[in-house]
């Protein structure tokens, strides 16, 4: 093939892409169907989640004619909904950006410490996604103005970082705190569920309870976002503490009608979200944060005298501090097996000490829970724990041995959690397309079987069996949103009778982690029936319940003893402590008072804004359209807006148009602009660019590619002439954070200048096509509060090549780094290789690495880190060492970040500080150069959602052992 | 005269009020949560809670069939066994095993002799004999003759899935009925790769987008 014929192959080559979506569009991809109403698109995996399409459509009808009636929501577009099943507990999300769109992962939530509500999971979740939506896309005749003439609401681009202010024009309640947003969600789903809800949750009181008792800092709105946020043990979940503790004082201070008035956008109304504070309740949001606060101390007071009116119950702490957060434990012969989960250590199964104090690493865990990190089962005669990995993907079930620390993947997406053993065999529960299975994993733990599959939102969670192997026992959520505990026996589950042996009721305090103690008469567990999570004592055969302790904060988990102690968790500020208590049955026990049911009391109006059963909706009268979805068929326009771009420095101005489908499966964008520059030839004045996508195909075309941070160099990324390109990617693994990525790419340019990738280097052929082809293997993990990788693997391997003057060249790179993490908190130790090789003459461009420099823009949107890339060689010019093969090998210290606290405002802020020092060496043929630098990355948060980098760096060159240069940088990193 | 005491009707008062206000603060406040059983005189916290709260029944679901059948064992592997997936890839044949599906006798029949698939493979005669719907089976006879062994293998090796097909033929010809979607079943994991791990496929505003619950 000659390079003259490239332009035609990519032509042929764009053609089979299209005609490969157009086939995969047939038949929709990945099953996906959708059903639509005039208020809704519902985007669904067909055959699988079809049944739930009915509730869905059902709960979001009521849920919209309720935003519409309380917060005069008139959505600019229908609502695009997806339903998906990608994670084995529940989650939902949802942006009015660029479009309104839910997603829903259907599996059952975690109830873990009552952290979540009640009540059931699609009514719940749809009110509380709803709210999100409607609070951000709430519009007035401003923001109106500013979508017509942007053609819709803008999205921003790291691309094109004018969109950061048609964004705030166009979308302004979007520019608002996290927990602003989910301090509205929860507030109005508590109240919209009838009472069930998280502004009525026993954690929620539990946590300000214990910082008032442990005289643990309050956090002020800054601090909340720049520090709270980051460092605590419970990180981003504070902002839904703190937003919900807040509104629902507000509602209780000022009354709820003023809060719905904070979140509409009636005329007369203020854009932003603070200014609109002030309007409604006269004063700042600061001063009202205060007095939030010292309301808070004196409420929470109360509330501790309250308990504090009966003896509560003494307990012994078996560690000095925290553990952050803890899964089920087991104790066996003086050390607690559990899974834990703390600030600056890798989440972890662990053995604590209870005598010495220590805990010892048994093995890291990936994608833990916040608050239960894993489930975890124990089998004595064997020494393994099981655990389970992947809780928000499909779950894995692990096998470790304690003694000798041998891990061992048992079943692998088996999507299985909730883990018990019992002789010789485990017990879990598994979560597939919304429903709850009872399945037995029988030794050697390779397969499970199922026993029994509950119907739709009940949902079974926390099972034991008891010691004789013939009760199983277990926390049961109901549709009601009824929590149960209720026992088995083995046997008749087994032959599918799933009526219980025995329940008791505990309405909507969640039955937390009961167990059965070592003579199978009790079974013993937390609920927080009086406001406080105690421990209660079930009697199998009676079904009479028993407090067992007083505590002030909260005990949970507890492990029976042989000697009839408990070893428990106790909840202080800084995370759970295991703690020993003597369980004795009480007769008194004083509730504490929930700030939500005063709001209820002194405002009766909440309780009018239940939103009615699903059932009071036919759906079937509704529905305007159904069928497979097919993205293509569903390209939009999205919206269009001027942009500036630089070609070689200079300024030009243009416009860029957004095409997408409602799921952004497939996308266009198309960049026009006009560079009226006397520097740059008339022929180079004029630049468009197209970028097509679908699924993993991806294409281009650009005539003159301009690019935005070209305006600041050094890195020019804008070249003259033709380009076009074509490629396809795809994970071959992916198993966060294990993935591994194949990569493809097929370039074709005419009448280049430079080189694409070397830009001091002259192209020396009319035409030039390239061809790449790479695996991209990472593992990686992050503790608690980090701000970068702390441990694990990264490698690729990519093969390629160049045509050009009728040669073709051949070339090859690998990539290996390995990383280590420090005994400093979030410090970490790296190696980082690199080495290519390519055939060709040596005096061919085309067949040599062009390394050097940092490579950071001034301005810049690519990643902060770029002296880790292969290319880059801080100390020395850009593309100034070359040659046809090459080594190099850095090491790299990260050190300890410095997180800063209220350093700025809740709009702009500073984050962290990051330092980095390394030092590398490169072999270019016969030729070695070495260079020592450093990097410092200050991170700062804008506009609330969006983060940027400043960083600074310096590095000295050495060729041969000589000082040869230095290099300073600095650069800001945008999005 | 005897002034009738009034002390009865003082203590029905009492009584009615009593039972007033544990009605009102059931039905308010959602106490207690059926403490039928719990001893002692602890009093539990009061939280707000609607009279009505939705039930089992303000719950419509649509058909659950394939939701169903995704919860067995045996089904869950046959779906993800490559040799069936291949079988699958032949729509002809998963045509036909629809149609056995929809005769649970006859699945019933080979469950109980997973060897007959080799037979009736090579001899449409004898699908026929097994088959509890002869006629409406004919016309697959030949499909099902055409499958790949090693397919025919993968199923007579899972009795169990057969059984659980024949329990749930329904879903199985839903699933049937739309073979690009039993693709999707077995590929579920790689659905989720390719739709989770492209930042712009699905979650275009995945880096401004609000959760219901961190996690």
């Amino acid at each position: 093939m000659t390079a003259g014929r490239a332009p035609a192959v990519l032509f042929w080559l764009a053609i089979a892409l299209a005609g490969e979506a157009r086939a995969a569009d047939e038949r929709g991809p990945y099953g996906l169907a959708y059903v639509e109403t005039p208020d809704v698109r519902l985007i669904y995996f067909d055959p699988t989640l079809t049944y739930l399409t009915p509730h869905a459509l059902r709960t979001f009808t009521n849920s919209l004619a309720w935003q519409r009636r309380v917060l005069g929501w008139e959505p600019w577009e229908r609502t695009t909904v997806l339903l998906k099943d990608f994670a084995d507990y529940g989650n939902a999300s949802a942006t009015p950006l660029p479009r309104n769109t839910l997603r829903f992962d259907i599996a059952p939530v975690s109830h873990a410490f009552e952290t979540y509500s009640a009540a059931e999971r699609m009514y719940s979740l749809m009110n509380h996604e709803l709210i999100h939506v409607s609070t951000t896309d709430l519009w007035s005749e401003d923001e109106r103005r500013w979508r017509r003439l942007f053609g819709g609401k803008v999205f921003p681009q790291a691309a094109h970082p004018e969109t950061l202010l048609y964004s705030y024009l166009t979308v302004p309640r979007f520019t608002v705190p996290r927990w602003h947003a989910e301090g509205a969600a929860v507030f109005m789903e508590t109240w919209m569920a009838g009472g069930l809800g998280r502004a009525q949750a026993g954690f929620y009181e539990m946590v300000y309870r214990a910082m008032v008792r442990d005289g643990a800092e309050f956090y002020d709105p800054l601090g909340l976002e720049s520090r709270g946020t980051r460092i605590d043990f419970q990180v981003g979940a504070n902002a839904y503490l703190y937003g919900t503790r807040f509104f629902t004082w507000l509602a209780y201070a000022h009354s709820p009608q003023k809060v719905v008035a904070w979140l509409r956008r009636d005329p007369g109304s203020k854009r932003h979200y603070a200014d609109q504070f002030e309007h409604v309740f006269g004063l700042t949001l600061e001063r009202a944060w205060q007095d939030w606060i010292a309301f808070e101390r004196e409420f929470q007071a109360r509330n501790l005298a309250r308990v504090r009116s009966q003896p509560v119950t003494p307990h012994r702490q078996l560690v000095p501090t925290a553990v952050g957060s803890a899964s089920r434990a087991y104790y066996d012969n003086g050390i607690l097996y559990g899974a834990f989960d703390y600030q600056g250590v890798v989440a972890h199964v662990g053995a604590l000490d209870t005598r010495a104090g220590g805990v010892r690493r048994l093995a890291d865990l990936k994608d833990t829970l916040l608050y239960k990190v894993t489930s975890l089962a124990w089998d004595p005669g064997s020494r393994t724990l099981f655990y389970a990995n992947d809780h928000h993907a499909l779950r894995d079930l692990v096998a470790l041995e304690v003694d000798t620390g041998k891990e061992k993947v048992l079943l692998k997406d088996a999507r299985i959690g909730e883990l018990v053993f019992n002789q010789g065999s485990l017990y879990g529960v598994r979560h597939e397309n919304g429903l709850a299975t009872l399945v037995r994993i029988p030794h050697p733990f390779t397969e499970w079987k199922q026993v029994h599959t509950f119907p739709y939102g009940t949902v079974p969670y926390d099972l034991d069996v008891s010691p004789d192997g013939r009760l199983l026992s277990a926390s049961v959520g109901e549709v009601s949103g009824e929590h149960f505990l209720r026992v088995w026996p083995l046997e008749r589950l087994h032959a599918g009778d799933a009526k219980p042996l025995s329940q008791f009721d505990f309405g909507q305090s969640i039955p937390e982690t009961f167990v059965f103690s070592p003579d199978a008469r009790y079974l013993y567990g937390s609920s927080y029936y009086t406001g406080v999570s105690n421990i209660f004592r079930f009697e199998v055969a009676s079904g009479a319940v028993e407090a067992v302790s007083n505590a002030e904060s909260g005990f949970f988990r507890p492990v029976p003893l042989d000697d009839g102690r408990l070893i428990v968790f106790d909840y202080t500020a800084a995370g759970f402590v295991p703690a020993l208590i003597e369980p004795k049955p009480l007769k008194d026990l004083s509730a504490i008072t929930f700030l939500g049911a005063e709001v209820a009391k002194k405002h009766p109006v909440v309780t009018t804004w239940q939103v009615p059963p699903p059932s009071n909706i036919d759906e079937t009268k509704l529905i305007t359209g159904e069928g497979a979805y097919l993205p293509l068929r569903q390209l939009g326009f999205q919206s269009a807006y001027p942009v500036l771009q630089g070609y070689k420095k200079n300024l030009g101005v243009g416009v860029h148009a957004h095409i997408d489908d409602p799921l952004s499966l497939g996308s266009i964008g198309i960049t026009a602009a006009y560079t009226p520059s006397h520097d740059v030839p008339e022929n180079e004045r004029a630049h468009l660019g197209v970028e097509y996508r679908y699924l993993g195909w991806h294409a281009g075309a650009a005539w003159n590619k301009s690019d935005f941070y070209d305006l600041f160099g050094p890195t020019i990324r804008s070249r003259r002439g033709f380009q076009a390109s074509v490629g396809y990617d795809h994970p071959l693994v992916y198993d966060e954070p294990r993935r591994l990525d194949l990569k493809t790419d097929v370039a074709y340019y005419d009448n280049l200048d430079v080189l694409p990738r070397a830009q001091n280097i002259e192209a020396t052929a009319e035409q030039l096509v390239t061809v790449e082809a790479g695996l991209y293997f990472t593992d990686t993990r992050r503790s608690r509060g980090a701000v970068d990788d702390e441990k694990g693997v990264v490698a690729n391997l990519v093969l390629g090549g160049n045509y050009a003057d009728s040669r073709w060249i051949p070339g090859a790179r690998v990539g290996l780094d390995l990383g280590l993490a420090l005994p400093i908190g979030h410090a970490s130790l790296w190696l980082r290789n690199a080495a290519g090789a390519a055939d060709g003459d040596p005096s061919d461009p085309y067949a040599n690495f062009y390394l050097g420099g940092f490579g950071n823009n001034y301005v810049d949107s690519r990643t902060e880190k770029r002296y880790r890339e292969y290319y880059a060689f801080p100390g020395f010019e850009l593309n100034e060492l070359n040659g046809r093969s090459f080594t190099r090998h850095m090491l790299e210290a990260n050190l300890p970040p410095v997180v800063f606290a209220s350093l700025g405002t809740p709009a702009f802020h500073l984050a962290w500080l990051r330092p980095a020092v390394f030092t590398s060496v490169l072999y270019t043929g016969d030729n070695r150069y070495n260079n020592a630098g450093a990097q410092i990355d200050l991170r700062f948060s804008v506009l609330h959602w969006y983060e940027m980098t400043l960083s600074a760096g310096c590095a000295v060159g050495y060729r041969g052992g000589s000082r040869a240069a230095e290099e300073w940088m600095i650069s800001l990193k945008i999005m | 005269m005897n002034v009738p005491s009034r002390k009865p009707y003082a203590w029905a008062g009492i009584a009615i009020a009593a039972v007033a206000v544990v009605v009102a603060g059931h039905y308010l406040f959602g106490f207690p949560p059926g403490v039928d059983n719990l001893t002692g005189t602890i009093t539990p916290a009061e939280r707000y809670r609607a009279p009505q709260q939705i039930s089992a029944a303000d719950v419509k679901l649509g058909d659950q069939s394939v939701a169903q059948l995704l919860q067995n064992d045996a089904v869950v592997k046959l779906i993800n066994d490559p040799e069936f997936q291949a079988l699958a890839a032949n729509r002809k044949a998963l045509e036909a095993l629809s149609a056995l599906a929809a005769a649970p006798k006859a699945l019933e029949a080979l469950s109980a002799h997973p060897s007959a698939f080799h037979a009736i493979a090579m001899d449409a005669m004898s699908y026929k004999k097994f088959a509890g719907k002869p006629e409406a089976l004919a016309a697959s006879a030949e499909a099902f003759k055409k499958m790949n062994p090693k397919a025919l293998e993968a199923l007579a090796a899972r009795p169990e899935a057969l059984e659980a097909m024949a329990a749930h033929a329904e879903a199985f010809k839903a699933i049937a009925a739309r073979p690009k979607a039993l693709d999707a079943l077995a590929a579920h994991s790689s659905a989720l790769a390719a739709l989770s791990a492209r930042p712009n496929a699905l979650d275009a505003a995945a880096r401004a987008s609000m959760d219901a619950k961190k996690k």
